[in-house]
């Protein structure tokens, strides 16, 4: 089911028109790849190795609790993929649970939640299998997050990341979520082992916080994925579209990126779909997107996630509190 | 397709009567559809069988990739998919080995009823689970979603059969320590506990049968790897290389279900017969039927030397072990015995298909 | 499996929980599976028949190597007449996607799991701007697809390799694309077979939708290392990629995509991996070209799935001689 939207066929067909007017009139007045601010701190936590709580104007409020706990392997040195990959939980629990239907669970932007709401579905939609994803995605070529989260032999740190929706709206956007992973993340900080990393028993850990270590390196590469998501109308592009304009619009992506070097530069670590509402354009336009478009939007997305995720990291490395 | 022409009716003063077309009767009036038909001579019924006969199935075996056996059952547009996976229960040092060796015992259906599903609510089964998934659109009938009342009666009813034919020999489930020292009971460090899964694709009428079928032949079919405790690691591994094949009983028994439809007093029933058995009822057929019975029987293996050509009917080389009947009480004596006949030439009929599939080399 | 509230409506594993089996391999004696050799820009062999289910609108069977599954089609059918039902000037479309039990590696329940009902949300976004939904006004399409049987993520992945005298974790079977690539080509066969049961359902469309994967590899010396860059040079696009990597390749990226080839528009697109922006969307464009190669050669089988169907249709509706069986002529007065 395409998000629901306030607005009446009337006012959709006039966004619509606004929209794909070149030079495009949004209705907040911003240009086309310009974000919406955004209130963002971490660290709040004090029982959490990471924390951050986000905060957008429409899509309401975000919070994220990371917390690391100590795992012994199910064997002793060599684990199967599958319960490698158990070794990161990702849940997300909508408070409240006003806005979504029953049944339905949140749909994130219409990355999920979309079809099958027969009953069967339980929870949380798709939302943590595509936060999950960009996460295990993130490295791929050789780097994974999993080995991070080695100990010692025999043992692992097991994350657990909780994200706590608290939205107005049954549809979110995927941006106020993967905010706050992204900082929660970049805020995460492991104790450090004291104990031989060769050794079976049991790991001890030193109790100072100023010397634990960072989840992800602040300085090295690759980082903590970030996902913008972007709409079409006719021919043009916009980021971080509002409720509305996803409404209106023609085609969506989300694209997930992660900073590649100190420079700004991205890779793209995932694209996705997203759903939209077609309300404005005329019936038959549009039904998927082509080539040309694609590119488009994806070079929007690219573009304008360097600065973006830099500021964010910058941002969230000034509060940490060993800054 | 059929356009209708009118019988010569005996009132020539009557109005002309209403008629429809065929494909249009059956569906307005089922009953009285079914009903006309068994009562021609020769009977036959709307999908143009006898009432005495089923439908010819196909087996095809292991076909599945993941599963340790699988079976795929077709008779006419039933169609069932059944894959059996072994997990492994691993023993906990203080567990007692023997409460896992045992089926529940629940001679009926009501005591078993209660025992599993009672007020309770856990139910945990034993080493062998057989579950029946109707919600795969196989049918308009069946809403999506968790399941619902038929595919639980399926469940336990197979559940059920499992539990009264003990088709599996629980002993030979145990995954031992390698370590030869220890004692025979403290030895046992685990289970294999053998989930059978039934998926309905298609789903036309009488599925027990078929499912029934398939979890015999996937059965036969499993072949399980090679377990055994490793004490560095300190738990059970597989060897990928090697498995080796369950220990069934000797001969299975197969179910056959029947179908009663009530044929009321008409001029048209001059043989005044209250109901008439079909076989192998296919679902328009089971709308209409007032009873269900169904029996479950055994035909000895050896009767297949034989000869294909001539179906074994005498009663001593069949066992019946079980014969289930739901509602009314218009089957006689004499219909359970002609059902029990036709009973074993199918069982007879299974059993051959089932040696045929795994003489074949994959 | 760990202890888990029992589901009362089905039977229950015993109490105690149990586990998938763990295979032991030393990786001296691994044997590989042997993977049929098959160029880069090849796909399996696609073998797609519709209307096998007799009872629901319209159905289609796929099977593509190991992957098999069938889906079915019911209504368009209309919506409960009930107080909640929103007025629906569109067909409200629902999308469901179930491995079986045993389709996968390790065995998975029968409530959904969230990669299932993400799966099953990603065919939704795939079909739902194909199908002409405002000529269905106050009605549902349900879209059921039951996986029997899925290549999934291999027997590795289940397997501890121990080899004697090392101490050191093996990571060589353990690449981050595995699980992409899975459900990529669990997802592109699911909905080209959906597309086939729609039209065999007779729902009007706009264009088939195919589904494509292509994965995009490269040299496992340049992925470690020097960590990313100069490997786009040697870069191996795979079409429909087996879930063994090629020898010494390891995985960059998968891109799964639903393509209306008639109207050269993409519907659902998922790509997952890296890819490097160096020359913009240059690396992504080769990936999703590849993927929609992929795509059209599906949609050759899809168009011949079709046909037969249509073919079958007008023989069916031809007007054939009366056979016997249902010359039974029936009267019913009142």
């Amino acid at each position: 089911m395409p998000p629901p939207t306030p607005l009446s066929p009337p006012e959709l067909s006039y966004l619509y028109a606004s929209l794909s007017l070149s030079p495009p009139i949004r209705l907040d007045l911003r240009t086309p790849t310009q974000f919406r601010p955004i209130v963002a701190e971490c660290s709040f936590l004090p029982h959490c190795n990471g924390s951050a709580r986000v905060c957008m104007s429409e899509a309401g409020e975000c919070i994220v609790g990371i917390k690391a706990e100590v795992e012994k392997d199910a064997t002793t040195k060599y684990v199967t993929v599958i319960e490698r990959e158990k070794w990161i939980e990702v849940s997300v629990e909508v408070a409240g649970g006003g806005a979504s239907g029953a049944g339905s669970g949140v749909g994130i932007g219409g990355i999920s939640g979309a079809g099958g709401a027969t009953g069967r579905d339980e929870g949380d939609g798709g939302a943590a299998v595509w936060l999950k994803e960009g996460l295990l995605a993130g490295g791929a070529g050789g780097w994974s997050i999993l080995d991070r989260l080695v100990i010692s032999s025999g043992w692992h740190w097991k994350l657990y990341i909780d994200v706590l929706l608290l939205t107005p709206t049954s549809h979110p956007s995927p941006l106020l979520l993967s905010t706050a992973v992204n900082m929660a993340l970049d805020s995460t900080y492991l104790p450090k082992l004291t104990s031989p990393h060769d050794v079976d028993d049991i790991p001890t850990f030193s109790d100072d916080w100023a010397i634990s270590v960072p989840l992800y390196e602040p300085t090295t590469f690759p980082r903590p994925p970030m996902s913008l998501p972007v709409v079409a109308v006719g021919d043009n592009v916009f980021l971080d579209p509002s409720v509305a304009e996803v409404a209106t619009a023609e085609a969506g992506l989300v694209v997930t990126l992660s900073l590649s070097d100190s420079e700004g530069s991205c890779d793209i670590v995932g694209v996705r779909s997203m759903e939209v509402g077609r309300g404005g354009g005329k019936e038959g336009d549009r039904k998927g997107i082509n080539r040309k478009l694609l590119r488009q939007m994806v070079n929007a997305c690219v573009k304008e996630a360097g600065g973006v995720i830099k500021g964010l990291g910058e941002t969230t490395h000034k509060q940490m509190f060993r800054a | 397709m059929a356009t209708l022409t009118r019988q010569p009716s005996s009132g020539e003063s009557q109005p002309p009567p209403l008629t429809f077309s065929t494909s249009l009767f059956r569906q307005i009036s089922p009953a009285l559809y079914l009903q006309r038909h068994l009562l021609h001579s020769p009977p036959t019924r709307p999908n143009g069988r006898s009432p005495s006969q089923c439908r010819d199935f196909t087996l095809t075996t292991n076909s599945l990739s993941h599963a340790h056996g699988s079976a795929v059952v077709r008779a006419g547009d039933t169609a069932v998919v059944c894959g059996i996976r072994g997990e492994i229960l691993t023993v906990a040092p203080g567990d007692d080995p023997s409460q896992f060796e045992s089926y529940n015992s629940s001679p009926t259906s009501a005591t078993h009823a209660c025992g599993t599903r009672g007020a309770g609510g856990a139910s945990w089964g034993g080493l062998v689970i057989p579950n029946v998934e109707l919600s795969t659109g196989c049918s308009k009938k069946y809403p999506l979603g968790p399941p619902g009342g038929l595919a639980q009666t399926l469940s336990d009813q197979l559940h059920e059969l499992i539990n009264v034919t003990k088709p599996v020999s629980l002993a030979s489930l145990r995954i031992y320590d390698g370590d030869s020292n220890l004692s025979s009971t403290t030895k046992i460090k685990g289970y294999w506990c053998l989930y059978i899964d039934v998926l309905c694709i298609s789903l036309d009428g009488n599925i027990l049968d078929a499912a029934w079928y398939a979890i015999v032949a996937a059965l036969k079919s499993t072949n399980l790897p090679f377990a055994s405790w490793n004490q560095t690691e300190e738990r059970i591994f597989c060897d990928g290389a090697r498995y080796h094949p369950i220990s069934l009983r000797r001969s299975f028994p197969f179910t056959t279900t029947f179908a009663l439809i009530p044929i009321p007093n008409s001029p048209e029933n001059s043989a005044g017969e209250a109901a008439i058995l079909i076989n192998d009822p296919d679902s328009y057929e089971e709308d209409e039927a007032c009873e269900i019975l169904t029996i479950l029987s055994t035909t000895d293996m050896g009767t297949i030397q034989g000869g294909p050509s001539q179906p074994p009917l005498a009663g001593s080389r069949t066992r019946v072990e079980k014969i289930e009947k739901r509602g009314g009480w218009k089957i006689g004596i004499s219909q359970i015995e002609i059902c029990t006949q036709l009973a074993a030439s199918k069982a007879a009929r299974y059993t051959q298909y089932l040696m045929k599939e795994q003489l074949t080399p994959m | 499996m760990a202890a888990r509230a029992p589901d009362r409506r089905r039977n229950n594993p015993p109490s105690h929980g149990t586990t998938p089996p763990v295979f032991l391999s030393s990786s001296s004696e691994a044997v590989k599976p042997k993977q049929p050799s098959r160029p880069a820009d090849d796909v399996r062999k696609i073998f797609l028949r519709t209307g096998l289910i007799s009872s629901v609108t319209g159905s289609s069977f796929l099977e593509i190597a190991p992957l098999k599954l069938s889906v079915s089609v019911l209504g368009p059918r209309p919506l409960p007449r009930t107080s909640s039902t929103p007025f629906a000037a569109q067909a409200i479309l629902t999308t469901e996607v179930k491995f079986a039990p045993f389709a996968s590696t390790v065995r998975r329940g029968y409530i959904r799991d969230s990669s299932e009902r993400d799966l099953g949300s990603r065919l939704y976004q795939a079909l739902v701007g194909a199908i002409r939904r405002e000529l269905y006004p106050k009605s549902r399409i349900e879209v059921v697809v039951t996986i029997l049987d899925s290549e999934d993520e291999g027997d590795d992945v289940n397997t501890v390799y121990i080899e004697e005298g090392k101490t050191t974790v093996e990571t060589k079977f353990w690449d981050s694309g595995r699980a992409e690539r899975a459900l990529g080509v669990v997802l592109a066969g699911c909905i080209t077979a959906a597309s086939a049961a729609l039209a065999d359902a007779g729902i009007e469309m706009f264009d088939l939708v195919s589904g494509g994967v292509a994965t995009a590899f490269v040299d496992e010396v340049n992925s470690k290392g020097k960590g990313k860059g100069d490997a786009v040079s040697n870069k191996l696009y795979v079409r429909d990629p087996a879930i063994a990597p090629p020898e010494g390749k390891t995985p960059l990226a998968t891109c799964v995509l639903g393509y209306m080839a008639a109207r050269d528009e993409i519907s659902e697109l998922w790509i997952s991996g890296k890819i490097g922006t160096k020359n913009g969307t240059a690396e992504m464009d080769e990936l999703v070209d590849e993927a929609i190669a992929a795509a059209r050669s599906a949609r050759g089988v899809l168009n011949e799935a079709a046909k037969e169907r249509v073919q079958f249709i007008v023989d069916k509706t031809a007007p054939a001689p009366p056979s016997k069986g249902e010359s039974t002529d029936i009267e019913m007065s009142g």
